[in-house]
């Protein structure tokens, strides 16, 4: 019997959290995702969170077959973001919403070329978002080469890079691995943070690292500091790791930060980050 | 003597550790004894911060502590990447030498 979940209209909703795409090997050997009823805006994290589900279960020698939207504005953004790559990758026009497509990344190469092409579209392509442009190329960088170098597993890690106008102009990026995840490569430094979501926040300050070299850790403070130096409303990261949530918001140079217990154990780490324009 | 260096021959944006590890351990031995380094970044556009520090920040560090035996030198900067080095330094607590 087959595997069937329907992602209804709001299922990219919730920052791109919602809805649950099991990577378990107890599924069948035959999984269906109906993506029918989507419809606008798709966020990059269940953009980037459908990837992984898709390219984990082939690998694992599943049959994985994606509906596509029925909504022709969906469908288009559906295909630009490159979700199922079978279903076929357009690129992204100017106008168009799509910065940076679902690209996975194994090496370190492909995390420069990323970030290379995301200021490229920010600064030449969307005047409207340009001067966040080196923010985003900051926050590729720093995000992508941190969940290559610890969350090393056989997938690699997934990035894809939105433009969004509702409520407010902003970029939105999301970042995904099926790694250790921050809770437990931090533990292993600082055995002491058993709680996963104040093992995040912990995580992201400055000079803590579970590498052990004093000068690492310092790749998040980078990523707010160069948003703190662009010309941006707000900036907005949420990372899920393990059982733990953590969100910092930097709203006109103001932080803010909130720990919660995830809804659920979530394998690996997932960043969302939003540069929100003035 | 200087030994001078154009990094924008790797693209208008740099980015990653291993990439700027890569560079600084090719730099050490074709710098070595040359009595200093130049790092001319004209014609780039961005860098990452962990580049940065592995390649400018930690080469300067190197230098202060004489475990090179050149000094290092920026030139040809954007404020936005003078401004990533800059922080970078400071984070290491070394200094460049003055790129006159």
């Amino acid at each position: 019997m087959d595997w069937v979940r329907r992602v209804g209209a709001a299922g990219a909703s919730d920052g791109g959290w919602k809805g649950d795409f099991p990577l378990s090997h107890e599924l069948p050997d035959q999984l269906i995702v109906d993506c029918g009823a989507l419809r606008l805006p798709i966020l990059p994290m269940f953009a980037v969170r459908l990837r992984v589900f898709v390219e984990w279960h082939r690998c694992e020698g599943r049959q994985v077959e994606i509906l596509a939207p029925e909504d022709r504005g969906a469908m288009e953004v559906f295909r630009q973001l490159a979700i199922d790559p079978r279903i076929g990758h357009e690129e992204s026009q100017g106008g168009e919403d799509t910065i940076l497509p679902v690209t996975g990344l194994t090496d370190h190469n492909a995390v420069e070329t990323a970030a290379e092409r995301t200021r490229e579209i920010l600064e030449y392509q969307l005047p409207d978002v340009s001067p966040l442009g080196q923010a985003a190329f900051m926050a590729v960088a720093e995000l992508c080469d941190n969940a290559i170098d610890h969350g090393r597993n056989p997938l690699g890690a997934f990035v894809a890079v939105c433009r969004l106008a509702e409520p407010r102009r902003q970029v939105s990026l999301a970042i995904g691995d099926l790694g250790i995840g921050i809770p437990e490569h931090i533990r292993q430094r600082y055995p002491e943070w058993t709680d996963d979501g104040y093992a995040i926040a912990h995580a992201t300050q400055e000079h803590v690292t579970g590498t052990g070299d004093r000068h690492r850790g310092i790749g998040f403070s980078e990523v707010f500091e160069a948003a703190l130096t662009s010309s941006l409303h707000a900036a907005r990261m949420c990372i899920h790791s393990a059982s733990g949530f953590f969100r910092l918001q930097v709203v006109q140079e103001q932080r803010k930060q909130d720990v919660f217990p995830a809804a659920s154990f979530r394998r690996g780490t997932w960043i969302t980050y939003d540069l929100v324009s003035v | 003597m200087a030994y001078r260096y154009a990094l924008a021959e790797h693209g208008l944006t740099l980015a990653t550790r291993p990439f700027g590890r890569e560079l600084r351990d090719d730099l050490v031995e074709r710098a070595a004894g040359e009595g200093r380094l130049e790092l001319d970044f004209s014609g780039v556009l961005s860098v990452s911060h962990s580049f940065v520090d592995e390649l400018v920040a930690r080469l300067a560090q190197e230098s202060q502590a004489g475990a090179v035996d050149f000094e290092v030198a920026v030139l040809g900067t954007t404020p936005e990447v003078d401004a990533v080095i800059r922080r970078a330094l400071g984070r290491r607590e070394a200094q460049l030498a003055q790129a006159a």
